[in-house]
């Protein structure tokens, strides 16, 4: 190898490549993740209670960082640089010269991979200069994370280390791929579909151990290691600041094999280059195939003799071609073109196979439940990931499309020709639109195949058509509009790829960072959710206003690219008069009307978002509540509640409802009350308020409406307060989709009074107004502190009995609280009384078009497709009923429901003998081979009507345990006796795994001093919770277990006005408990302290 | 009748292409004869509506077409010097694509025309072939056959036989000549013997000015018995290359060989009066220009 020579190509493409903008931007970009990303994002902990925080220049932090931010940096933009090397010296036409000089394509090879490599070093070492920056000097994004002692090793290694294997095989293995394929294609396909790949691999694929193995080793991330080793449990805080990462041999071996397959990729390269060199069309593999296999025809004499040759001109006619004809001319050669290439196939190929993992990723329900497949849960949960990779084969066909007359040098002979410039614009839109329907449509084939699998009653066509032709489609028609503009204005491929990708990854950042409503998700990311009861019902018109400005915009990109295509060079010099002829005029006034459209529709949208019920304004509503009267009403002790009585009327197609009622209230006080305050929500409207029969007038401020008596109530007396309003719920547009709490929809209602705008709230909410700018920090986090919040066992709610009429459209089903008392029908409405027998500290609403399954006074109202799992939950629901009431008490309310409602909610909440169940949690379950999940679900509901509501435990912290482990203890006896020790273990080692995943050990708090509310307590409550209780219940034995329970709901039922919490329980429990001292030793381990081994769990 | 009044074009620099070429062509072949760098791709692409002049005005038939080129596209044939097709297409599907954008078609339908027009063009064995796979001339060719498709009123090729062998070259040649008595065709070259071959009237640019606009026979009536030929050596040869109008030199049987121009009919001795051609009128209207 001549040394002189290859230095001379080292110095050429370096001096090339910092000159191209891909360059520049790449830096820009590096810069942006820097100052952009969470310094410690993987980091399972960030803080602990103590105050210590984990360090964001730690050599975890840094190896984290810098494998993130260089994923998404490098495999593109690096790529991409590497690409352009080579295929620039293709498009030069350079190779017979070089043929001719004495340059080796070993040097030509090394030579430029040099360069490449010594340009993105330029870049890595750019990255971790303005990463120390960022983390030393400057205080930026999170910095409330700590900071260690500085140390440039950490930087230098860890940014090496992790961002170097992964940029090096994308550049080694772009370079191959173009230089073999010798498509200016492959130099976007090969690394957008390895960052496609890579961010799968590291992030989605499926946590199985089959694929783990796998998924470490190719990705070139090493994320996916850092998931299964590092941070698969929490380490500490500590130990994640200080301590040297300990690398395995997964991790060696996976660096190892990304620069070795980069490096075989570069000597691979060199057959390439000498055949390129030589300008020989084929590689020795196409040549073998084509010989071998496909054995070419015998040429064809490519001329005749000359006087077989005739000179005259044939006779021919021309018209003018309209229009639209002109467009499918052009969009028919551009789709012949792209089928040409095999590059798309590949991509296709790939881009299918990503889709219908997402696909199957929507089986995955809670508890780690596997759901069935239906067309419309597919084509949701498929949507993020089938826009983004449309979108970016949709910019290579756009990007390639529009520079490919030029390239050809077909592009003057076009230009010259009477095809109008809107055609050749529309026809490369359409054609790429109609590419992208025929991926679709592959996409729409599989998953019926695979839906078909579960059975003929899940295929359907429709949800597809919606979701993916209604609403998926306007997006990739903004794009197709959007790229083409790019590509016309920069005229350039690579500055087309490159600025179009920033352009959809600050899309997805904005989306992804929560900065984007209506009147700016175009992606519509995150803001769709299906349901079979009713698709898309509850935000039908945010999503016709965002898909009619999405489409709008489109025309107006459109119109901008037609405008812009510029088919004669303009002159530089010439002064040109602005709207100098009739046709310009029309442009522009055609500009500004669709410009007038496109505006019209954002600003209509955002107007309604503004004005939406997670609006702006609602944001100001409920600010000026807390405002006004947090001070004075904090600490008022209302009335209380003894009687509810309620007419509602519902309307659910309109979302409407008209509510009158009344409350009747006991001064339990000490004091007389002049005034009741009662909070309404915004969306409440015509409000009126009665005091006994008297109509009265209330003093408004900011929601919290003022009643006034018109006497005083004495202590101990009872007066009834009415009321009468209307309201829409939701009341207006949503801010960006998502899930909704509570609502009227045609698909079903669901209203309670835990969710608010149901009926009016005695007192003051606290949590209402309160923001991240206005949020306090309750005392009881701190244990020196508890006892100033212990408000003792008699604070909170008193129960109450309720008598609620509902009247809706015959065609609903209705359920409330209570037990059935009447039913009646006229008008095509129907209504029905529910009364309570038993006090209830909360009551729900819920209707539906559903089919009934009842066994007794037990039944299960369900959407009609969805019977798959009735008799499993009615199972539940039965055997749940029937062994609660055996080991804790009986069950005190006459009737007990499971109701769905439609998955604009993935929950289950049980209200007293009416618990609500989302469509996503256990209807569509599989069936039990795969671990008893619909009978968990169901069984851990019915649980509370014991733990949460016969017994209602206080506030205090540590009294959740009495609620949520507690109806998981449940479960787990129940497992026991109805499906065996087996069901029993497997749920038990399922919480377990989910505590040892999730725990936090800096943060976490003994069960004692766990509450509700963080993300950190949750485990410990629910998972750790159950098991402790489970531990408690094999220390004491079931017999003494269940006297003590049996004892507690007796001192505590609801009944009793008390509410205990979780020393409550201990307590009654060591009285029952046969070596009471050793009982104090088990509660000291297993309730006050926070050490756990795993016992259930295997692989923890 | 296509008239250039003025034609004006600046390339930043600022670079002068071409400086106020004014000149009408009547149906009929007519050739732009000039050296490289003079202007004729520039205003072949002024003409073809794919650059903007700085200033002046072209008209075909009467109607102004420099801000409008979409009034000249839907009458234009054009064959550029540099120019390609889509590589993975047929020569026959290429060319069926370019036609229907062009309106084209044939009383036996399209893709009976395009076997014609491949015919004409000696391309029809190769018509089923991927682009790809055709020579330089193939490539050439495919240009010729759509840019002579539909008749168009005017025709411009530049340099249109570059790679072309002598009998195609020769069958285009006639080929254009027949489609010229109704049409106006432009022709590019810097081959002066091409030009004198097909053009009845030429215009001879030099650094984007036109120098002559005349037909080859006037060109070389202007120069009779004004033209001597002879052989030369040594220092002679120097001398006389100094000191007269040189139109032509070229070597014979390893001899020096001049034609000179001798405004005064006085040749030098040993030169004996030929017949001119046109590459000695050329040659000469290419000299005065630089003289002047």
């Amino acid at each position: 190898m001549h040394r002189d020579r290859t230095v001379t190509i080292i110095r050429s493409e370096i001096s090339y490549l910092v000159a191209q903008p891909v360059f520049w931007i790449l830096l820009v970009v590096l810069g942006a993740l820097t100052f952009s990303l969470s310094p410690a994002v993987f980091i399972p902990s960030e803080s602990g209670t103590e105050g210590q925080s984990v360090w964001i220049n730690s050599r975890y932090a840094l190896l984290q960082f810098f494998a993130f931010s260089g994923l998404l940096g490098y495999t593109v933009l690096g790529s991409l640089l590497a690409g352009i090397s080579v295929i620039r010296d293709m498009d030069s036409g350079i190779a017979p010269i070089m043929n001719s000089t004495p340059l080796r394509p070993s040097e030509y090879i090394i030579g430029k991979m040099a360069g490449v490599s010594v340009v993105l070093c330029l870049a890595l070492l750019w990255h971790i200069a303005i990463t120390i920056v960022s983390y030393e000097w400057i205080s930026g994004v999170e910095r409330d994370l700590g900071k260690g002692p500085f140390n440039l090793g950490h930087y230098v290694s860890m940014g090496f280390l992790g961002a170097f294997p992964g940029l090096w095989i994308g550049a080694a293995s772009t370079f191959f791929a173009t230089l073999w394929i010798r498509r200016s294609l492959v130099v976007y396909a090969v690394p957008a579909m390895l960052l496609v790949m890579t961010l799968s691999t590291a992030l989605v694929t499926p946590n199985d151990a089959s694929w783990s193995l796998p998924a470490m080793l190719l990705d070139s991330s090493g994320i996916r290691w850092m998931f299964h080793t590092i941070f698969a449990t929490d380490q500490g805080i500590a130990e994640y600041n200080t301590a040297p990462i300990a690398f395995d041999g997964i991790y060696i071996a996976n660096r190892i094999i990304m620069v070795g397959v980069g490096l075989l990729a570069v000597v691979l390269s060199i057959p390439a280059a000498r055949l390129w060199m030589r300008e020989s069309n084929a590689s020795w593999l196409m040549k073998l195939a084509h010989s071998r296999l496909w054995p070419r025809k015998k040429r064809l004499a490519q001329t005749r003799p000359p006087e077989q040759v005739v000179e005259s001109v044939p006779a021919m006619s021309v018209s003018r071609v309209s229009r639209w004809r002109e467009v499918l001319y052009i969009a028919g050669m551009e789709m012949k073109e792209a089928f040409k290439q095999p590059v798309y196939f590949l991509v296709v190929l790939v881009v299918i196979g990503l889709v219908l993992e997402a696909a199957n990723e929507s089986g995955a329900g809670i508890l780690g439940t596997s759901m069935f497949l239906t067309a419309g849960s597919i084509s949701v949960a498929a949507f993020p990931m089938l826009g983004g990779l449309l979108c970016m084969l949709m910019l290579m066909f756009v990007a390639e499309s529009s520079h490919r007359d030029k390239r050809t040098r077909l592009a003057e002979i076009i230009h010259a020709s009477p095809v109008r410039s809107f055609s050749i614009v529309a026809g490369r839109f359409l054609a790429g639109i109609g590419f992208v329907i025929c991926v679709l449509a592959i996409v729409v084939v599989l998953c019926v195949f695979q839906l078909s699998a579960q059975g003929a009653e899940f295929m359907a066509l429709k949800p597809f058509f919606v979701v993916w032709g209604g609403l998926l489609l306007p997006t990739l028609v903004l794009w197709s509009a959007g790229t083409l503009l790019i590509a016309g204005l920069s005229k350039n491929w690579a500055t087309t790829y490159t600025v179009s990708l920033l352009l959809l990854g600050f899309s997805i950042y904005a989306t992804g960072r929560g900065w984007v409503d209506w009147s700016s998700n175009w992606l519509l990311w995150g803001a769709l959710r299906w349901s079979d009861m009713g698709a898309f019902v509850q935000d039908a018109d945010a999503l016709l206003l965002n898909r009619s400005w999405v489409l709008a915009l489109s025309a107006l990109l459109l119109f901008i690219a037609v405008m812009r295509y510029h088919r004669t060079d303009p002159d530089q010099k010439k002064i040109k008069a602005l709207f100098a002829s009739r046709a310009d005029v029309l442009k522009g006034v055609g500009l500004v009307l669709i410009g007038i459209v496109v505006l019209a529709l954002i600003g209509f949208t955002r107007w309604n978002v503004h004005n939406g019920f997670q609006g702006e304004r609602a944001k100001q509503q409920a600010k000026a509540y807390w405002q006004e009267n947090m001070r004075t009403w904090l600490n008022y002790q209302a009335p209380d509640l003894v009687f509810m009585d309620v007419d509602v009327v519902l309307d659910p197609v309109a979302g409407h409802m008209d509510v009158t009622g009344s409350y009747t209230l006991v001064n339990g006080t000490d004091y007389p009350i002049h005034v009741v305050p009662f909070t309404m929500p915004p969306a409440f409207e015509k409000i009126g308020w009665r005091v006994d029969t008297a109509k009265v007038e209330e003093e408004n401020r900011a929601g919290l409406h003022l009643v006034p008596l018109d006497a005083s109530l004495a202590i101990g007396d009872t007066v009834k307060v009415g009321f009468s309003y209307e309201a829409y719920i939701p009341n207006g547009m949503s801010r960006n989709g998502g899930a909704l709490s509570h609502f009227i929809l045609p698909s079903g209602v669901l209203l309670s009074t835990a969710r608010g705008d149901f009926l009016p709230l005695l007192g003051y909410d606290e949590g209402r107004g309160i923001s991240s700018e206005n949020s306090y920090e309750v005392a009881d986090k701190d244990p020196r502190f508890i006892h100033l919040n212990h408000q003792g066992e008699e604070e909170g709610r008193l129960p109450y009995l309720s008598r609620i009429q509902v009247t809706v459209p015959v065609q609903y089903t209705i359920t409330a609280t209570g037990t059935e008392v009447s039913r009646s029908e006229a008008n095509g409405m129907h209504t029905v009384l529910w009364e309570t027998q038993y006090p209830v500290t909360a009551v729900n609403v819920m209707a539906g078009k559903w089919s009934e399954k009842k066994q007794g006074s037990n039944a299960i109202y369900y959407h009609p497709a969805h019977d798959q799992n009735i008799d499993t939950l009615m199972d539940a629901l039965v055997s749940a009923r029937d062994r609660y009431s055996e080991w804790f008490s009986p069950y005190p309310w006459g009737s007990l429901r499971i109701n769905e409602f439609p998955n604009v909610a993935t929950t289950a909440t049980a209200y007293p003998t009416n618990i609500s169940f989302s469509e996503g949690m256990g209807f569509l379950t599989r069936p039990e081979t795969e671990g008893y999940q619909a009978y968990v679900i169901a069984a851990h509901e019915v649980a509370h009507q014991w733990w949460g509501h016969f017994v209602s435990p206080s506030e205090e912290p540590g009294s959740d345990v009495l609620t949520e482990a507690m109806a998981n203890y449940a479960t787990i006896r129940l497992l026991q006796v109805e499906k065996g020790p087996e069901a029993r273990d497997s749920f038990l080692e399922w919480l377990e795994e989910r505590y040892m995943a999730e725990r936090r050990i800096d943060r976490e708090r003994p069960l004692s001093k766990s509450t509700l509310g963080s993300s950190d307590a949750e485990t410990v409550v629910y998972h750790k919770g159950a098991l402790v209780l489970w531990q408690m219940h094999l220390y004491l034995g079931a017999n003494r277990m269940d006297t003590a329970m049996q004892a507690f709901i007796g001192r505590y039922a609801l009944h009793t006005g008390r509410r205990p919490g979780l020393d409550d329980f201990l307590a009654v429990v060591r009285e029952h408990a046969e070596d009471p001292i050793g009982f104090d030793v088990f509660i000291s381990k297993w309730i006050e302290s926070t050490g756990w081994e795993p016992l259930y769990c295997a692989d923890c | 009748m296509l008239e250039l009044r003025d034609i004006v074009k600046i390339y930043p620099g600022p670079v002068a292409a071409l400086q106020g070429v004014s000149f009408s062509v009547e149906n009929g072949l007519f050739g732009l004869l000039g050296p490289n760098g003079s202007g004729k791709s520039t205003l072949m692409r002024i003409l073809a509506g794919l650059l903007e002049p700085t200033s002046g005005e072209v008209m075909l038939d009467g109607v102004p077409v420099t801000d409008k080129p979409q009034r000249i596209w839907s009458q234009l044939g054009y064959l550029p010097q540099d120019f390609g097709f889509y590589r993975n297409q047929t020569g026959e599907g290429m060319l069926k694509h370019l036609l229907r954008l062009k309106g084209v078609t044939g009383p036996k339908g399209l893709s009976h025309l395009c076997g014609e027009l491949l015919e004409r063009v000696n391309l029809k064995p190769a018509a089923k072939q991927r682009v790809k796979a055709y020579s330089g001339g193939m490539l050439r060719r495919l240009g010729i056959a759509q840019a002579i498709a539909g008749n168009p009123r005017l025709l411009i090729v530049d340099e249109p036989t570059a790679g072309l062998d002598p009998d195609e070259r020769m069958r285009f040649y006639r080929m254009l000549a027949e489609m010229a008595q109704d049409r106006i065709i432009l022709l590019s070259t810097h081959s002066v013997a091409d030009a004198a071959m097909v053009c009845p009237r030429l215009a001879i640019l030099r650094k984007g000015d036109v120098l002559s606009v005349l037909s080859p026979s006037e060109a070389c009536e202007k120069i009779e018995g004004k033209i001597f030929e002879g052989r030369v050596e040594g220092e002679a040869y120097y001398r006389l290359v100094e000191q007269e109008i040189v139109t032509q030199n070229y070597l014979v049987e390893g001899k020096h060989v001049l034609r000179i121009y001798a405004k005064d009919q006085q040749p030098p001795a040993g030169f004996t009066s030929v017949t001119p051609s046109l590459e000695d009128a050329y040659m000469l209207i290419q000299q005065e220009g630089h003289h002047a």
